[in-house]
């Protein structure tokens, strides 16, 4: 089974477009190796989405409270499945159903893939326009090296982690 | 002097956006409600400005996350309006078909995710699922199949891409319209089990009585439960077209919050606001429900007309319910349209058009030039014609609850609020309460 790459995030909402633009690029390096799906917000349709995946990926923008000009861009990897989200969330993007808690109730009601990778990109201007900041698009590049590597090798990319 | 206390959310969970409540309030009532949203307004409208008016569609359903289908639907008849042309009935009940989808996907994700907990003591869905998990699931399976609607005829199941101006893209075969037929079966089935389950929450009285009853305004058409078309009526008698919206309705900045509240024209202050949504909707359109709706409705003894929010849960529940009746009617009776859209030509013209979102009206009024350019895009979302009447709310429960301990107040106010499902994408941000108290 191919792979899933599922974006969430808002092209015309600034940096939280950081996800769309980097699930785009991927599409161009991976083809038709992988499966791709644009989420712009309805969190809660993940659990349809990923539940007889073997392996997703997950790519989100998110705010973490230090995020001053200096750490825009920071790329944040997770194991879905293993790790909690931490309690000061940095992948706490704006949606009525937060990742968090898309993982919990695929948890307790049994939606979940086999695998579950989650990147999330530090951004702090979320405002509605196009304009993702600099940092982060050039994060989004360095993101799409390190998905490809480890979709291809199966090997845990290495990044900066909360 | 008097003790004031003010109710300070800084981030409202369980909406779709960002913002903030501030309430300031004393034993003898409130002074004070702001509900404050944050982002700056009017990007849309500002980046339609130049693009071709096939982009219309596109562009508009990226303003939120949870009704794409919604802005498409307007953005399309508003463009339509403007071009003067009226495409093929099969095509006008695919767009409903389509509507139903995202109206079942909407509801139900309010319904079960958002409000329900609210009800029965939870601060999420994740909780209440670790004691409900059969109800959580009941929802997810209902929505699913909302989804899968949204995915054959939208083309796409979370941002659709076969709508366009004049018709799809591409129109579905009947046979393809089969299997979804049989899902549609079950879902009716578990919407009708969600209606009664939903019936049996326990619901706080809230009523607002003259002079501070609600003013309903909704779509209404003389043959069907409104959602593409129909005239524009109220509870009070008004009954005007798309066209005449901006000259009964007009848009006010108000200092605390980027998004502008909607009222209606010529009223005194505290009589301006008005309500849109699924309670303005049922009220309005009862007899239009399908005769299924009507019974189960019925069963539960829910009353043809509901003036309380906090049931508007119900009603959102009978909505699920009747779109998945309408989408199997729409199905049995289908016929793939000749040619699945119109071709249009662009011509210097203003149009104008209101759907039913899921959370009420939605207007969309466009000018373009002789090359298709849009010049001036006008969008009116749901929650911004709510908003003041939210405000309202909360100035009329908090008396009778003064009594609550402050947490469980500001609970109160905070399931008074998403009795609106407000949508802060569309508005623009949402809500956060905090609570202070000032000597």
């Amino acid at each position: 089974m191919k792979p899933l790459i599922i974006s969430i995030g808002n092209r015309y909402r600034c940096d939280d477009g950081v996800g769309p633009y980097t699930l785009d690029l991927l599409q161009l390096v991976l083809g038709e190796s992988s499966d791709f799906i644009e989420n712009i917000g309805d969190t809660s349709a993940l659990l349809d989405i990923w539940q007889d995946r073997d392996k997703v990926v997950l790519i989100d923008a998110c705010y973490a409270d230090d995020t001053d000009d200096k750490n825009l861009g920071q790329i944040f990897r997770l194991d879905g499945l293993n790790e909690s989200l931490p309690a000061d969330n940095p992948v706490s993007s704006n949606h009525a159903i937060s990742i968090a808690n898309a993982i919990e109730l695929g948890k307790l009601l049994h939606q979940l893939p086999q695998s579950l990778t989650i990147y999330s990109i530090s951004g702090n201007n979320f405002s509605q326009g196009e304009a993702i900041s600099p940092p982060l698009l050039i994060a989004a590049q360095h993101l799409v090296s390190l998905i490809s590597d480890e979709l291809n090798t199966g090997m845990k990319a290495c990044t900066s982690t909360p | 002097m008097k003790k004031s206390k003010i109710i300070k959310v800084d981030y409202l969970a369980r909406v779709e956006g960002e913002g903030a409540l501030y309430i300031r309030y004393d034993e003898a009532g409130v002074d004070d409600v702001q509900l404050k949203i944050f982002e700056p307004p009017r990007f849309f409208e500002a980046f339609l400005r130049g693009r071709d008016y096939l982009e219309a569609p596109d562009i508009t359903a990226r303003i939120c996350g949870i009704c794409p289908v919604a802005y498409q639907m307007s953005a399309v008849h508003a463009i339509e309006n403007a071009l003067r042309i009226t495409p093929a009935n099969e095509i006008r009940e695919l767009r409903r078909l389509l509507y139903c989808g995202e109206w079942i996907e909407s509801h139900v994700l309010h319904i079960y995710m958002l409000h329900a907990p609210d009800f029965l003591g939870y601060d999420s869905a994740v909780a209440m699922a670790k004691d409900y998990p059969q109800i959580v699931q009941r929802g997810l399976q209902i929505k699913k199949i909302g989804n899968a609607i949204v995915s054959l005829i939208g083309g796409r199941e979370i941002h659709p891409i076969n709508v366009r101006v004049g018709g799809f893209y591409r129109a579905p075969t009947g046979s393809e319209l089969q299997p979804l037929r049989e899902e549609l079966l079950k879902g009716r089935e578990l919407a009708i089990a969600s209606v009664h389950w939903v019936a049996k929450l326990p619901f706080p009285q809230f009523k607002r009585d003259a002079p501070f009853a609600y003013e309903f305004i909704a779509l209404s058409h003389p043959d069907e439960y409104p959602m593409n078309e129909g005239r524009i009526i109220s509870s009070t008698g008004l009954n005007i077209n798309a066209q005449q919206y901006e000259e009964y309705f007009a848009e006010e900045h108000v200092s605390h919050s980027n998004a502008l509240h909607s009222i209606i024209k010529g009223r005194k202050k505290d009589n301006d606001a008005y309500l849109v949504g699924p309670m303005a909707r049922y009220n309005l359109n009862y007899e239009r429900l399908s005769p299924l709706t009507k019974k189960v409705a019925e069963e539960i003894g829910f009353p043809r007309f509901c003036d309380n929010p906090f049931q508007s849960i119900i009603v959102r529940s009978l909505e699920v319910l009747y779109a998945f009746d309408e989408a199997i009617r729409i199905i049995d009776n289908y016929q793939r349209p000749e040619a699945p859209y119109l071709e249009t030509q662009p011509t210097a013209a203003t149009g104008y058009a209101v759907t039913e979102a899921p959370r009420g009206l939605l207007y969309h009024h466009y000018s373009m030039d002789d090359q298709g350019k849009i010049s001036d895009a006008k969008i009116v979302a749901p929650t911004s014609q709510n908003q003041k009447t939210i405000e309202n709310d909360l100035r009329y429960l908090i008396p009778h609850y003064m009594h609550l301990d402050e947490d469980k107040l500001r609970s109160m106010c905070e399931q008074a609020i998403r009795n609106y499902d407000p949508c802060i994408s569309c508005a623009t941000h949402f809500l956060k309460i905090h609570k202070e108290k000032k000597e």
